[in-house]
């Protein structure tokens, strides 16, 4: 057979790829998890590399107005705090990035994502203290004889143990957030690849039908 | 080497479009019964090469293969590196519909000038066709960044400043294509001549 040859020539080159299957081209990808009251952005290209010194710039969505702009680290991260005006009004965030090289890609960030947890960060800025001083404050509660004292004491304490929890589950979930956020990427897959294939196939077909055609 | 949507203005899009448009009627017409399979097969290369990665350099590139699509097909890759780039739009989201004319010209140009370039060199056995397929695989990548860089710099920063950038990021891409194209063509030399059109 005259493309045999080709064929075996071809094979190897895709096995070489199937195996080398989490690597993928060149695109720019990005995306931002908000982290107690400070949106964090990380940019990478496909390859999973950091994406350096690439502009972002954020802007809301209802009036298209652009609210900062800034660029990358060298880890291809971009923190920023919480506009106050995209807090006051509650606005849908994008935050979209140009590496300078042609690509371009956005997030979008929605109001209800970033605010919910913000506003009890919010509230926790009164009572700093709260950590340490909550277990003595407990046992106070728990050891106070006059009844007064002890309700309002026991008021404080659950105010301030939702704040601990608050905090503490801002600060173990911003990871998954982060995994979370970095898994909504669609990666190439096998299927994908071998459609693709089938597609060519089939167009090689048609091509090579009406060619044979023009031929009789 | 994928160009992304909303990067680049219309006027160059129109442009891209319109060589995209001339380049896939001529290869098409120059296109007969017997390359089809070949055509083909290439094209499915080209497809799935975008997904081997080259961890090098400050970004990250992938192989593109356009020299050797040159090489190969002459005018024929224009509607074989079409045909790929817009099924890996779909089904990989890289570049985008309405930059598919862009990116077909700036992929698929380089490579019809390297097949016109090298052809005469290709005819002859030895060195000098291996020095041909290398100069293929590095010239190709060469000019795809520089007219990816032009067209970036009617909308983006300075020509200056993007092709630098661009060409930087390739640099080591340029080597590695040359010597990919360069062992595929003297593979193909030995098992199966006629595919590089050197029997006459």
């Amino acid at each position: 057979m005259r493309y045999t040859i080709l064929l075996q020539l071809t094979l190897p080159l895709l096995l070489i790829v199937l195996s080398s299957l989490p690597g993928h081209a060149h695109k720019v990808r990005i995306f931002a998890w908000e982290e107690s009251g400070i949106i964090n952005t990380e940019v990478k290209f496909s390859g999973g590399r950091p994406a350096k010194n690439a502009q972002i710039s954020v802007t809301s969505i209802r009036d298209m107005k652009e609210l900062l702009t800034g660029i990358t680290d060298s880890n291809g991260m971009f923190s920023f705090p919480i506009p106050d005006t995209a807090k006051k009004n509650h606005y849908n965030l994008e935050i979209s990035v140009n590496s300078g090289d042609g690509h371009k890609n956005s997030w979008l960030l929605n109001a209800a994502d970033y605010l919910k947890i913000t506003e009890n960060t919010h509230q926790q800025q009164p009572a700093p203290s709260s950590p340490p001083s909550s277990p003595t404050s407990l046992q106070a509660a728990q050891q106070a004889p006059p009844e007064q004292q002890k309700s309002t004491l026991v008021v404080v304490d659950q105010e301030q143990l939702s704040q601990i929890i608050e905090s503490a589950l801002d600060k173990k979930l911003g990871p998954i957030k982060r995994s979370l956020a970095e898994q909504q990427e669609k990666k190439p897959s096998l299927q994908d690849i071998f459609g693709g294939i089938g597609y060519i196939l089939g167009l090689a077909g048609i091509a090579a039908y009406f060619k044979s055609q023009k031929k009789r | 080497m994928h160009i992304s949507e909303g990067v680049l203005s219309p006027s160059i899009l129109i442009a891209g479009g319109a060589i995209t448009c001339a380049g896939t009627a001529i290869g098409l017409k120059k296109l007969n019964y017997d390359k089809v399979m070949g055509v083909s097969l290439l094209t499915s290369t080209f497809f799935v090469a975008s997904l081997i990665h080259v961890p090098l350099g400050p970004g990250s590139v992938h192989l593109v293969l356009g020299g050797l699509m040159g090489i190969l097909l002459g005018w024929s890759c224009f509607p074989a590196i079409l045909v790929a780039l817009f099924l890996q739009t779909i089904f990989f989201q890289y570049g985008g519909l309405v930059v598919l004319g862009a990116n077909t010209t700036i992929m698929a140009l380089p490579a019809v000038i390297c097949f016109y370039l090298f052809r005469t060199w290709f005819k002859e056995n030895g060195r000098k066709r291996q020095v041909a397929a290398f100069s293929c695989g590095f010239l190709s990548i060469f000019l795809s960044s520089l007219l990816m860089a032009l067209a970036l710099s009617f909308t983006d920063k300075g020509f200056l400043q993007a092709s630098q950038l661009i060409i930087a990021a390739h640099l080591p891409l340029m080597f590695i294509e040359g010597i990919i194209t360069m062992f595929t063509v003297s593979f193909l030399a030995k098992v199966q001549p006629e595919f590089l059109q050197i029997k006459e």
